[in-house]
């Protein structure tokens, strides 16, 4: 059952990660629009800021030899809003993720490991969080608030946390019934030991496939209310690309890029995430994958990994360690 | 049971339980009046293990045994009756004493896969309990304690296993490691649940002979639960078996072994495989399951699989009563076959 | 047991088998090499080994379950006057479960918990033989549950109304479905409490009686051996250590790893201070050592051991083992 003997977690985790083509693909997908955004100035043809003096030819100009994507409503370059407007959009992505696992993370470990009236008071509140619709609870506080970025991403971060905390309450819940957690008791650890030395790190995994999978949902979610005219003005954000293009005709003046670059942006890294996180959840996950960092493999069919483990020993992929001493 | 039946062992004993119960309430819909039921896990045992003795404890998976462990460790809290640790009650310790006590009385669990940290190294595993107690917070002094348990505990030389994780590790390496984590707090009392039965046979008789090492070494008192006479047989000083809850016999290993009493020590001996065709035997099999420990049978609890029953054995609760001599070490039996004086008086 | 002449015909005959498994950019593997056995109509033959022998292995390609990095390099499975192994995938599949079938370790939790036990008994009955009549199919279900001990009333419940016991009854139910010879019966009861052990065990020797079953005892458990079998295959790291009858490897042994293995087990009616044990681990099979496999944890080895992998001699007509000592006495 030891196929990666005296590598390091990373490297072994690296090498089943490397054998998974979805993973991959999102992976570079990923990292080409995070690239992207953190070179944008360099990459950017045109100044997003720079005065312009327009003429009526420059707006919904064509693409060509100096738009290479045509222009928007008011002659700035298509191209260089959507190298920009990346910044934004995965700014909004990463920040948000962060903050909706933070909290989700946090309820369901607490919940799964506590149990009694502290998981009922927990869950019954994400439940309540989970029933009220999330887009117009997070228009009418986007409205109430001042459509600054940072309010934006507080926003979708507290409203998208429920799922997250109700998966990683389940797996708690898995881990917290594994013998080591008993053992950990029986030597005379407390909860807070048990949760940080035992819990966690056993449903990092999942909480690491979620963050990826909660940035689409957050970029989806910012694109949303800024299509809808509740983005911050100050910023150019693929979903307020699309809100100015919708908005100021580019459907009618025929100038469709404007339209489906920003669009194209979405699809693309939330197809990134989608891919990247499935990928990590089958890399990770024991019913497709043996990896020792697949969290509670054994709890999931204890006979069926036995036996897998012993075809595995039988093929001798390690069943006693090379040149260890004979003990005994 | 009786001050009678068990004479205290020469030096006074290190753990000593008296009539203790552990029922565990069972969820119910309550419709009208309807009454609370409990499964009765251990239901009234009582017994002592003395300074560097080894008492094995034996019974099939419901009768108890892992649930005693349990609530030895203080994982558990008693419904009622008390245990003591050189004189300490468990009843009365505070959270702070709770965690002193778990430092005397370690456990090594059944399963070597399960109970060890599959995301930490061999290293950290044994130092944990160190950790957790504030023991030897220097780093150095650390490290050495746990290449010393790793060492004693036969995984030579201990440096090769310190950043090995386990699943790097063997079946019985691990179980080792187990033993070495228990071993790194210098406990008097080792409660080993099943610790071999998931290993290969090979690889039980190392473990086996590492605990009686131990026991020889250290002085620790071993309490050591499993289903398998076989393998106890070899060292333990004294069997308790346990059936539904209580202790139905309980004796030196030899007397047991060659003398037993209750209906029910006397079938599970019978079934324990004999490695020599030669000695194929009758076996005494006992028909259909251990009964689930919440609808309990009246009298005698072990009546409807015995085949000895007679007609007073569903009407008398039989009473763990002592056999022959009285001032040799006791050997006791719960049946009314045994112990004819434990008859109510109509 | 092998050249009696008053004995029941031979059903089964593994001759020289060999399996490797080839993982690419690695060397193969040689799970087993160079195994032979017979088995004979309503013969209980233990194979026993420490876990990673092979004994899976040579189980599995007998019904030719290998899996997919499993490859038969060598050797023949000859079953009632056929290969097995040159038998075509439809015709493998004819055999299997009608003919051979396997109760799989751990079997008592390989049941579907949302149908009922006569349900999945009544599918592993209809996967091999066709049969439309209900009634007839579910005479035959009542039929094996009986046989196992189970009121046949019982097989409209689900796994879960069932105690651990009497799934692994179900399961040799399922097994005995198609009324097979062979049955291979890999650890049948370890996982079982000891009386629950008994019971199963009981019931198998009932079984092979009763149906003339042959059995294949595949376990580590040498008591379950010395209690069930009539002959005994020892692996050690992928070949035959010794083979014989059960009185001669019980009570003769002369491989040193029998002896060992015997000295390790924990005796009832011998008990002794402290149990043997055996020094080391077992080899890995991708590395094995260049001489006699047992060589790094033999207790006799001597300097020939450790270059020479030793043939299998005969030590009688009726007793093999592969051992450099054997052939020098």
């Amino acid at each position: 059952m030891a196929d990666q003997v005296g590598a390091t977690n990373l490297r072994s985790l690296w090498r089943v990660f490397r054998r998974n083509r979805m993973a991959l693909v999102g992976l570079f997908m990923l990292g080409a629009m995070i690239f992207t955004a953190v070179f944008a100035p360099q990459i950017a043809p045109h100044d997003p800021d720079e005065v312009i003096r327009i003429s009526i030819d420059d707006i919904y100009a064509k693409p060509g030899a100096n738009h290479l994507l045509g222009t928007d409503d008011a002659g700035r370059d298509v191209l260089s809003n959507f190298i920009y407007g990346a910044r934004v959009s995965l700014t909004v992505g990463f920040f948000a993720a962060a903050i909706s696992v933070f909290i989700g993370a946090t309820v369901g470990i607490f919940a799964g490991f506590y149990g009694g009236r502290v998981e009922n008071l927990l869950m019954r509140f994400t439940d309540i969080m989970l029933v009220i619709p999330d887009l117009p609870l997070a228009i009418v506080l986007v409205a109430l608030t001042k459509p600054r970025l940072s309010n934006i991403i507080i926003v979708i971060g507290i409203l998208g946390w429920t799922g997250t905390a109700r998966l990683i309450r389940s797996q708690t819940l898995a881990v917290k019934q594994r013998k080591f957690v008993l053992r950990a008791r029986a030597i005379g650890a407390g909860n807070w030991h048990i949760i940080r030395r035992h819990i966690f790190p056993l449903v990092l995994p999942l909480i690491v496939v979620n963050t990826v999978l909660a940035i689409s949902l957050a970029i989806l979610a910012e694109s949303t209310l800024s299509f809808i005219g509740l983005g911050d003005p100050t910023t150019l954000s693929w979903g307020q690309m699309l809100n100015y293009a919708f908005g100021r005709g580019a459907m009618s003046s025929g100038a469709l890029w404007a339209l489906i670059t920003p669009g194209l942006g979405i699809v693309w890294v939330v197809l990134a995430c989608t891919l990247l996180g499935q990928g990590l959840e089958q890399m990770l996950n024991p019913r497709t994958e043996w990896h020792h960092l697949s969290v509670g493999a054994e709890m999931v069919d204890r006979e069926q990994i036995a036996r897998h483990a012993a075809m595995r020993e039988e093929a001798s992929l390690g069943a006693a360690p090379t040149g260890s001493p004979a003990s005994g | 049971m009786s001050k009678a039946t068990m004479q205290p062992e020469p030096d006074s004993p290190i753990l000593e339980v008296t009539d203790l119960r552990k029922l565990f309430p069972v969820k119910k819909v309550r419709l009208f009046g309807a009454k609370d039921r409990f499964v009765h896990a251990v239901d009234g045992v009582s017994f002592q293990v003395g300074h560097g003795e080894v008492l094995a404890l034996v019974g099939e998976s419901g009768c108890g045994k892992s649930t005693l462990a349990l609530t030895l460790m203080g994982l558990e809290k008693p419904t009622s009756g008390d245990i003591l640790f050189e004189g300490d009650s468990l009843a009365s310790q505070n959270s702070r004493g709770l965690k002193t006590w778990r430092r005397h009385i370690q456990m090594v669990f059944q399963d070597p896969y399960e109970s060890l940290n599959p995301l930490m190294t061999i290293g950290d595993i044994v130092a944990e309990p160190l950790v957790v107690h504030g023991i030897a917070p220097n780093r150095e002094e650390r490290e050495a304690r746990v290449i010393r348990a790793l060492e004693d505990s036969g995984l030579k030389p201990a440096t090769e296993y310190l950043h090995r994780l386990p699943h790097e590790l063997s079946g019985g390496q691990r179980q080792r490691v187990v033993i070495a984590g228990a071993l790194v707090l210098e406990p008097t009392v080792l409660l080993a649940d099943e610790p071999v039965s998931m290993l290969d046979v090979s690889i039980r008789a190392e473990i086996l002979n590492l605990l009686a090492d131990l026991r020889q070494k250290r002085g620790i008192s071993i309490l050591f639960i499993t289903h398998d006479m076989g393998t106890i047989a070899h060292f333990a000083d004294r069997i308790a078996v346990m059936y539904l809850g209580r202790i139905v016999e309980i004796g030196q290993t030899l007397e047991v072994l060659s003398n037993p009493q209750h209906p029910y020590t006397k079938a599970l001996l019978s079934v324990v495989p004999v490695p020599n065709p030669r000695l194929r035997r009758e076996r005494i099999i006992l028909q259909g399951e251990t009964p689930n420990p919440i609808d309990l049978p009246s009298g005698c609890r072990f009546h409807p699989r015995c085949p000895v029953a007679f007609e007073q054995c569903p009407v008398v609760d039989p009473r763990l009563l002592s056999i022959g001599d009285q001032d040799e070490i006791p050997h006791a039996a719960a049946c009314l076959l045994v112990n004819a004086e434990s008859q109510p008086v109509p | 047991m092998i050249n009696d002449t008053n004995i029941p015909s031979t059903l089964m005959e593994v001759n020289h088998l060999s399996i490797d498994y080839v993982t690419p950019g690695r060397p193969p593997a040689h799970a087993v090499e160079d195994v032979t056995l017979t088995l004979r109509e309503g013969e209980v033959l233990g194979l026993v080994g420490e876990s990673g022998c092979g004994k899976t292995t040579l189980m599995l390609s007998l019904m030719r379950l290998l899996p997919a990095a499993g490859r038969i390099v060598g050797g023949e499975v000859n079953f009632m006057g056929t290969d097995l192994l040159n038998l075509s995938e439809t015709d493998i599949a004819d055999v299997r479960w009608k003919r051979i079938s396997m109760i799989f370790q751990g079997a008592m939790n390989a049941l579907n918990p949302v149908r009922t036990v006569g349900d999945q008994i009544s599918e592993a009955i209809t996967q091999h033989i066709p049969m439309n009549d209900k009634t007839a199919l579910d005479n035959r279900v009542g039929e094996l549950l009986d046989l196992v001990g189970i009121a046949p009333h019982r097989k409209v419940e689900y796994p879960h109304q069932y105690s651990g016991g009497m799934r692994q009854r179900a399961m040799i139910a399922m097994a005995l479905a198609c009324t097979p010879q062979v049955v291979i019966a890999d650890e049948p009861t370890t996982a079982l409490d000891v009386m629950i052990q008994a019971q199963i065990l009981e019931l198998l020797q009932t079984l092979q009686q009763k149906l003339g079953l042959a059995i294949i005892l595949v376990t580590h458990d040498l008591g379950l051996v010395a209690e069930m079998c009539d002959s005994v295959l020892v692996m050690y790291g992928g070949v035959t250590a010794e083979y014989s009858d059960v009185d001669t490897i019980f009570n003769e042994p002369k491989h040193p790893y029998t002896q060992e293995l015997l000295k390790a087990f924990p005796d009832l009616s011998n008990p002794r201070e402290t149990l043997a044990s055996i020094p080391g681990y077992p080899p890995r099979l991708d590395a094995l050592p260049p001489g006699c496999r047992f060589a790094p944890r033999c207790p006799a080895v001597f300097d020939r051991c450790h270059v020479e992998q030793p043939d299998i001699h005969a030590v009688t007509p009726t007793h093999y083992t592969s051992c450099h000592l054997v052939e020098n006495s």
